[in-house]
């Protein structure tokens, strides 16, 4: 099970981050329809991909935190 | 702290107007200068303008930075000081603009009189290249950072960038994202002690001798990030600069209702110059002589976009792009322009690019139309062959429009998802914009 965390997309290409902070392209058509930025993506081992809706909103919480913390 | 100095400055312009308390009108006008150099020292450094101009002694002129911000026209920035003190001599008039080579990203450096200001700074290993270039330069502190929106092409460099340098004021917009990259951002600034300060658009900082006018985002909330970038107008004498991030065209059409004007002599195509930016409306309205593309050498996303390329020739304007010319350096003295490198040439084949790309597809089936130019090996997907047929694949239509499209497509008004087969069956055709897939 590889973790990806969606960055942007960029035409038919989901930008990626991976757990190592590199980036992979992910044609759009092998994500679910409803991705978006900022999703929290698992691949499982047949090679499709689900939505971790319990990361995703875990780490929006943790980081809109960090962000409210630092506007002056 | 703001709120207090709007305040005074409020009242400071209630009683000038009001005839009497005189004595109480000088007051308060000294206490709001001394408060402005005490708070914001990096935007109180400019000194002996020489733009006749804005040689005004009027206190209330200088309140033009903090209030009365949404109906400012910064062909006449109003807000730098006029400290007679120092001489204008001194000083340099000389802005530089330089667009560093970051392969498929951004990172702008803008100097003026020994003042530095960044504009993000690439993907994350090209934050060593931002470094060195920025040594190399002799940079040593950066008097603004612009982080315009949180995608790693714009920020992924800028943890390494405020670990070397001194930061004056950090300018980001209020959005969160959830990459680890972004996080990393954050902890970088929470850690050096910095602060963030939200872009509002018609606030105005000077730097060096030029001074920037916010533009965008006009809005609290998009739909995607890009359209969070914030959007900046530099103005050194007569000269003007406008840099967008990767604002798509919603903002930008939110740029061309603040009021600013918003000709400039040069712009930063918006999101590498692609098609989800870069209106006629909002060309029209900078109307600019130079376009400067920051994108990587055969990039996998097509950028810059054919149909923009086309454009910009169709408009004889100059265009000078990293992927094929490297770092940009653009020199204006306040009256001309220059850069260091000649004009980029548009060739035929820059054009055909796209025919040939819609030819390959369609012959196979759906595949990315940059593989073939492209030496990325990153791209896992490009030896993933799509075989899914048409029942398997799906895509996003309207209640009413002729075209289907992918998720998150600017031009899905409403949005219902259906299989590709069921979407051709309709009679509805791909998208322009999204080019979702065809079979």
């Amino acid at each position: 099970m590889k973790k990806y965390i969606v960055d942007r997309f960029e035409g038919e290409y989901a930008v990626c981050e991976k757990e190592d902070l590199t980036l992979v392209n992910i044609l759009r058509s092998k994500l679910p329809a409803e991705t978006k930025e900022g999703d929290c993506l698992v691949e499982k081992d047949d090679g499709s991909f689900y939505i971790d809706i319990e990361a995703t909103m875990d780490r929006k919480q943790q980081i809109r935190r960090k962000l409210d913390s630092l506007f002056e | 702290m703001k709120k207090f100095i709007l305040w005074i400055l409020i009242t400071a312009v209630f009683l000038s107007t009001g005839c009497s308390y005189i004595e109480h009108t000088q007051g308060a006008d000294d206490k709001k200068n001394h408060l402005e150099n005490e708070i914001t020292p990096e935007d109180s450094v400019d000194s002996g303008k020489s733009h006749d101009k804005n040689n005004l002694a009027s206190p209330d002129n200088k309140t033009s930075q903090s209030e009365d911000t949404s109906k400012q026209e910064d062909t006449n920035p109003k807000s730098q000081e006029t400290d007679t003190s120092e001489d204008p001599e001194a000083e340099s008039s000389i802005l530089k603009l330089h667009i560093i080579d970051v392969g498929q990203g951004d990172s702008i450096l803008i100097e003026s009189n020994n003042k530095y200001m960044l504009v993000d700074g690439g993907e994350r290993d090209q934050g060593k290249v931002v470094v060195n270039y920025l040594e190399k330069i002799g940079v040593k502190k950066l008097d603004y950072l612009i982080a315009t929106h949180p995608h790693s092409d714009h920020i992924g460099g800028l943890a390494q960038v405020i670990d070397n340098f001194k930061i004056g004021r950090i300018i980001m917009p209020n959005v969160v994202h959830t990459s680890k990259t972004f996080e990393n951002l954050l902890d970088t600034i929470a850690n050096k002690g910095l602060k963030i300060t939200k872009p509002v658009v018609g606030n105005e900082y000077n730097i060096g001798n030029a001074s920037f006018i916010i533009i965008a985002p006009s809005s609290s909330k998009y739909n995607n990030l890009n359209d969070y970038s914030v959007g900046v107008k530099l103005q050194n004498g007569n000269n003007s600069f406008v840099l967008t991030g990767d604002a798509e065209i919603k903002s930008e059409n939110e740029m061309l209702k603040t009021g600013i004007n918003l000709e400039a002599d040069v712009l930063k195509l918006g999101h590498h110059g692609s098609t989800t930016s870069n209106s006629d409306n909002f060309i029209d309205a900078v109307n600019p002589s130079i376009a400067i593309i920051s994108a990587g050498e055969g990039n996998q996303y097509g950028h810059p976009h054919v149909e923009v390329l086309e454009n910009i020739k169709n408009r004889n304007i100059k265009l000078f792009r990293t992927d094929k010319q490297g770092t940009i350096i653009i020199e204006s003295n306040g009256r001309t322009i220059s850069v260091n490198k000649e004009p980029y040439v548009i060739t035929n084949d820059d054009l055909k690019a796209k025919n040939q790309a819609e030819a390959k597809s369609e012959q196979k089936t759906q595949t990315d139309k940059n593989t073939a130019k492209s030496s990325n090996t990153k791209n896992e997907s490009s030896t993933a062959k799509d075989s899914n047929n048409s029942k398997n694949i799906t895509v996003h239509i309207t209640k009413t429009g002729s075209k289907y499209h992918r998720s998150g497509c600017r031009h899905l008004k409403s949005d219902i998802a259906v299989t590709l087969e069921e979407a051709l069956n309709k009679g509805l055709t791909p998208c322009k914009t999204c080019k979702p897939p065809t079979n």
